[in-house]
């Protein structure tokens, strides 16, 4: 009995189909293939996805605030163009790093500014910075490659290793927890989650909505532009189109976590757990030699199937406890009216 | 109750159970309903009137028990076949689609009925469907233009005229309705009485469920009285009392507390027009909405606006607290003029408001019952820009032992909660903001008879320590028996006053105060 | 009736123009054909003009349907690789030696079949519809990938079908797609305004659940609406092959976001409820228009991601400019009639 209860206690946290099933495949990988669970293997797609787990996190802020970014992944990209360039202009690292993350932060703001001062449709809104932004990375490239900066210090910022990860998976880390815990603990990220639950009530309930989106929306600006130095000084190389689709992967990995797109619901860490599942996903079938040609293919059914059954266990754990709750003689929770 | 000569019953429900997850919503419950009689639906909110007509109207599926309709044992499993078999539903929550016309939401569902035509073609003739309306419609209200607009800009009242008859369109053989009188006026709800009279002449069997126990009287013949999911009793209602009908709902020690709490009128007598003016307004306007309203508001005082819906008694409120904008007009909150143009700003004020409609605007559904209550005043729990879980824990527990709020626990999501004690988590949070001044808008609606005395308690309270109240009420019982004073509004504008309204009303001094609302709320016939 | 007829005329022509949800995007293309008529005199050849409305036939097509889904409260990210998977197919089996006719049918089926998947992955799993057709979006064109190992689609074309994809014109200016599309706009338009399934859709997306208490089975309405987004994506993988000749297989790359972009510029809503055929041409007329006036003014093609990104931003802000204006206008006109009413 008491293990049955555990068991299902652990079942009931959201998220957990997904960490479940990322183990899984992990496993299924390491014994399938023997150079997947090889440090370096490792080490080389988690680096690849630090800059994708940095906008998932941003991203998490204004999915749940109720809204959509879909700029992210073209932010990321400008962002990336510019740090470079000014590294390659011989601005010293710091300069550099700056001026990639007041990139994001600036789209940020451009995005937060139209959405919340006119009230137009931010799906719409944002997939035209998408375009600004990537025509802009265009127009700074020249549609040639920007190539290397002599500044090693820059590229240490992705490069160096710290307890046997790199300073970009580090930062990442880092800014995921950070994040985390203030959507959590703060009164900010309550605020955030009231905004998606239901603009009206939090409105009426003294919570100034527009600025916890406009809040929202430059975090994920901003996660963009650090995103985007980070993936500069990792690849020392830029050019147009750069992170192109980022975005995607970050949404469909947010929504295989459990973040509901429709706000409110999920947290940061499942966001990552998904995203970290579908660049694990990619990297998997790479070393097991599946024809690249039909990766497409089985991420979509796994997204499919991701989304299903992350629903169905939570509804399964819900019903079990539910019984247990019962036996337990819990007092009768009142219906309401519906 | 003489069943054996009664005729054979057109709907029987038979030890119906559902369940969901860790709730058993309905146990072995009965209902048995006849042609041609209204059939009353009776008990407090999770008593599991709402699932069983859930289960009739075709939305879910019982877990247990059969359904018999006109001698045959039939399933509904969707409001389509629901509508096949004749059953028709007047929802509490108002049903409509907004971006279709009023014509459109009429007949939508509808349309192999009312053109009682066998074949099914693709095409909507829109201008038969109307003709074919026509009657129903303007008995109702609703003029040839407003079928052809968009449902969506209509006020609540003609919405739920829509709501009705887009429910007697159909011709139905069984017309259940959910609440039907909720904000309907006086004469509107005697329209209403009058059509189920005929209804019930005509044959058809109707189930009302209604929290108004008054109403029911001289109507139905019969009421079931249901129970934390199980049915009570079937009673016959003739030679009955409110007060035994309460004893069968909530047991025969709540009849008597309620009894109690109902005479005792607002106790003490207090000349509120020599407190100081919490609140005062000048002059508000909003096109087409407000006119030139002024008025002030005293400490300890309860001040009821009364009005017809669609008045702008709940724009007015609104308008103060920062929720709509103003065109014109100064507010004053002790004694100092403020520009108030954010509920923030409001609550930093001291002011508060409970909103009508708490689905929609007042719970938030995810929300625990503790994050809900702090959530107008974060800045309680909050050190360092972090919640302190303990401290929102405290102050949560307090409010529930304070209001009586009943959950298992405090972690629960309020969307679990009864309708009256979700009432109570909006009204803790509003207290949690320590307002002085305190803005209840329709406070008891879709609540239960035992939580609206509880919450009628909390008013006259907050009152006597000192806090301004404002109340909105389209019950006159209700505003009457709350308020010292009352303002009437009409179309926008203030049309009359109704002062020292004593503590004890007499029978005939309400009566008077009520007529004198209800002329000054109607529009002069020209 | 009488009085009925004359009440609506207090709400004028020109009233009722303004209130027109489309109002802002429109008067904004006018502006801009105008300006670009004065200064750029080879805007204003019947050639360009017939480039211009050759180019918007795609996206036409894909908007519609996308318009359909909107309005119905979903979105199908799908389109685009669901076209370049038809295109593929009509490509393909005409290859194989199949009758061109016959594989046009194939094609259609397919689409179709997308849709139906879109439609039962939302209805019966519950999967929210961004992600159940980004899914698919991917599916689609790993299936395109694989099938034509990366290859290009060659050898199908016909002299008919150069007709029938509009590279050949059958009368002056006039090509077969042009008809298709103004047939299929007829018709759709007529399904949303003149039938019980228009009405559901909007229905639906207006609000599922007060459209399920009413008795219709949101879901089978919902599959429908994915169902006709996947047939009209068939029509523009035939119409596309036709045109460009072969098929590479990303040829689908990026068409989900110009229909969506087109059908949210016409003034449909992402939130369901709204919606117009017209809106659908008009959105696809102003995306065209804005790549045809970059290509003539000579702006350089890195630029043309950025305008059109704004574009899509003025298009959407010129709307809510028009919305709320028209808001003013029919206020004044409330007030208008009132004090008719009453005199």
């Amino acid at each position: 009995m008491n293990i049955a209860s555990r068991v299902t206690r652990v079942l009931s946290i959201e998220g957990v189909a997904i960490l479940g099933a990322f183990v899984l495949m992990v496993l299924y990988f390491s014994f399938s293939s023997d150079s997947f669970f090889v440090a370096d293997s490792i080490r080389y797609y988690v680096n690849e996805a630090a800059p994708i787990f940095l906008i998932t996190a941003g991203l998490t802020y204004v999915i749940i605030a109720g809204g959509i970014d879909l700029s992210i992944g073209a932010v990321l990209g400008l962002s990336a163009g510019t740090s470079l360039t000014f590294s390659m202009w011989g601005w010293p690292t710091w300069a550099s790093a700056l001026i990639g993350i007041a990139t994001g932060l600036l789209f940020g703001v451009i995005n937060a500014a139209i959405i919340t001062f006119f009230k137009v449709n931010d799906f719409i809104v944002t997939l035209g910075t998408l375009n600004i932004a990537g025509g802009l990375l265009t127009v700074l490239t020249d549609h040639k490659q920007l190539v290397g900066t002599s500044d090693k210090n820059f590229m240490a910022i992705a490069g160096t290793m710290v307890f046997g990860v790199t300073t970009g998976i580090v930062i990442a880390i880092l800014a995921v927890v950070v994040l985390e815990f203030a959507l959590l603990q703060s009164s900010y990220g309550r605020r955030v989650y009231a905004t998606g639950i239901g603009r009206l009530p939090a409105f009426i309930s003294g919570i100034d909505v527009d600025k916890v989106k406009f809040q929202a929306y430059v975090i994920s600006g901003g996660m963009a532009g650090l995103g985007g130095v980070v993936l500069a000084a990792h690849l020392n190389s830029v050019q147009s189109g750069l992170a192109g689709g980022y975005e995607l992967t970050a949404i469909a990995g947010a929504v295989l976590g459990g973040v509901s797109l429709s706000g409110g619901r999920g947290s940061i860490w499942r966001a990552v757990v998904g995203a970290l599942f579908l660049a694990t996903l990619k990297q998997g079938l790479q070393l097991l030699g599946v024809d690249p040609l039909i990766y497409q293919i089985i991420t979509g059914l796994c997204i499919l199937i991701g989304v299903v059954l992350d629903r169905s266990v939570y509804n399964l754990a819900l019903r079990i406890s539910g019984r247990n709750l019962e036996r337990n003689h819990q007092a009768t929770t009142e219906l309401s009216s519906v | 109750m003489d069943l054996v000569n009664a005729p054979q019953a057109i709907l029987r429900m038979e030890g119906i159970s559902k369940r969901y997850q860790a709730v058993q919503a309905l146990d072995r419950v009965d209902l048995t309903i006849h042609s041609g009689e209204i059939h009353a639906l009776l008990g407090g909110n999770g008593a599991g009137k709402s699932t069983l007509l859930r289960i009739l109207s075709g939305l879910t599926n019982p877990d247990e028990g059969k359904i018999i309709f006109e001698g045959n044992e039939i399933a509904v499993n969707h409001p389509s076949r629901a509508q096949q078999l004749g059953i028709s539903m007047i929802h509490q929550e108002l049903s409509i689609i907004p971006d279709l016309t009023v014509l459109e939401n009429i007949f939508l569902g509808q349309q192999r009925v009312l053109t009682k035509s066998q074949k099914w073609t693709p095409w909507i003739n829109r201008r038969d469907l109307a003709k074919r309306v026509r009657d129903l419609t303007q008995t109702f209200g609703i003029s040839e233009n407003e079928l052809w607009a968009p449902a969506a800009g209509l006020g609540s009242l003609k919405k739920r005229s829509i709501e009705i008859v887009k429910a007697l369109v159909s011709d139905p053989k069984i017309l259940i309705l959910d609440e039907p009188t909720s904000g309907l006026e006086e004469h509107e709800k005697e329209l209403l009485f009058e059509q189920m009279r005929t209804l019930q002449h005509r044959g058809v069997a109707l189930v009302w469920v209604t929290h108004h126990l008054d109403e029911i009287f001289g109507l139905a013949a019969k009421a079931t009285i249901m129970r934390d999911g199980k049915t009570v009793q079937e009673v016959s209602l003739e030679g009955l009392t409110v007060e035994k009908l309460i004893a069968f709902m909530f047991g025969s020690e709540a009849a008597s507390l309620i009894n109690k709490v109902e005479t005792a009128h607002g106790a003490e007598e207090d000349q509120n027009q020599n407190s100081p003016v919490s609140l005062e307004v000048q002059g508000l306007s909003r096109q087409g909405v407000l006119k030139n309203i002024s008025l002030k508001l005293h400490e300890g005082e309860i001040l009821g606006i009364a009005g017809l819906a669609g008045a702008g008694r709940s724009e007015l409120v609104r308008a103060i607290i920062g929720v709509d904008a103003i065109d014109s007009g100064t507010i004053q909150v002790g004694g100092v003029t403020r520009k108030i143009n954010h509920p923030k700003k409001a609550y930093e004020l001291g002011l508060a408001m409970i909103p009508e409609d708490r689905k929609i605007l007042g719970i938030l559904s995810e929300f625990s019952i503790e994050q809900n209550v702090t959530l107008a005043k974060l800045k309680k729990v909050t050190k360092l820009g972090f919640i302190n879980r303990q401290r929102e824990g405290k102050i949560s527990d307090s409010f529930v032992a304070q209001l009586m709020i009943k959950t298992p626990n405090l972690k629960e999501k309020i969307r679990n909660l009864s309708g009256g004690n979700q009432q109570k988590v909006i009204l803790s949070r509003c207290l949690n903001a320590d307002p002085n001044i305190l803005i209840f808008d329709e406070p008891t609606q879709g609540i239960d008879i035992s939580s609206k005395i509880e919450v009628h308690k909390v008013i006259r309270n907050l009152a006597k320590n000192g806090k301004s109240i404002v109340v909105i009420a389209s019950e006159l019982n209700e505003l009457i028996g709350l308020s010292d004073r009352v303002l009437v509004l009409r179309e926008g504008a203030l049309v009359g006053e109704i002062t020292n309204i004593p503590a004890k009303v007499s029978k005939d001094g309400f009566a008077a105060i009520e007529r004198e609302i209800l002329h000054a709320s109607s529009k002069v016939s020209s | 009736m009488s009085e009925f007829r004359s009440k609506v005329s207090i709400a004028s022509t020109r009233n009722r123009a303004l209130m027109d949800p489309s109002f802002g995007v429109v008067a904004l293309l006018a502006l801009v054909v105008i300006v670009m008529s004065i200064f750029q005199p080879s805007f204003k050849t019947s050639g360009n003009a017939t480039n211009i409305i050759n180019a918007m036939m795609t996206v036409s097509f894909l908007a519609i349907g996308m318009t359909v889904v909107l309005i119905s409260g979903g979105i199908d990210l799908s389109v685009g690789s669901t076209m370049a998977l038809t295109a593929g197919v009509a490509g393909k089996f005409i290859s194989y030696g199949m009758n061109m006719y016959v594989a046009f049918i194939f094609a259609l089926i397919v689409g179709a079949l997308v849709g139906l998947v879109n439609g039962l992955l939302i209805t019966k799993l519950a999967i929210p519809d961004f992600i159940a057709t980004l899914a698919m979006l991917g599916i689609g064109q790993g299936i395109m990938l694989y099938w034509t190992q990366g290859v290009p689609i060659l050898g199908y074309m016909s002299t008919p079908y150069y007709y029938i994809g509009g590279l050949r014109k059958i009368l002056g200016p006039i090509s077969i797609p042009m008809i298709v599309l103004v047939v299929v706009a007829l018709v759709v338009s007529i399904l949303l305004k003149k039938t019980n399934l228009g009405l559901y859709f909007y229905a639906v997306g207006s609000s599922s659940v007060s459209t399920r208490n009413a008795g219709v089975h949101v879901g089978r309405i919902k599959i429908w609406a994915y169902v006709i987004s996947g047939l009209l994506a068939g029509i523009a993988g035939i119409h596309i092959a036709g045109r460009t000749t072969t098929i590479p297989p990303l040829i689908g790359n990026g068409y989900e976001i110009s229909a969506i972009a087109a059908a949210v510029i016409g003034g449909a809503s992402l939130l369901g409820g709204r919606g117009r055929v017209v809106g659908a041409l008009i959105g696809a007329l102003t995306l065209t228009l804005t790549r045809n006036i970059i290509n003539i003014v000579g702006i350089a093609s890195s630029w043309q991601a950025i305008v059109i990104g704004c574009v899509l931003i003025g298009a959407v802000l010129a709307n809510r400019a028009s919305e709320m204006f028209g808001k003013r206008i029919s206020e004044r006109t409330e007030k208008l009639n009132k004090r008719k009413v009453s005199a």
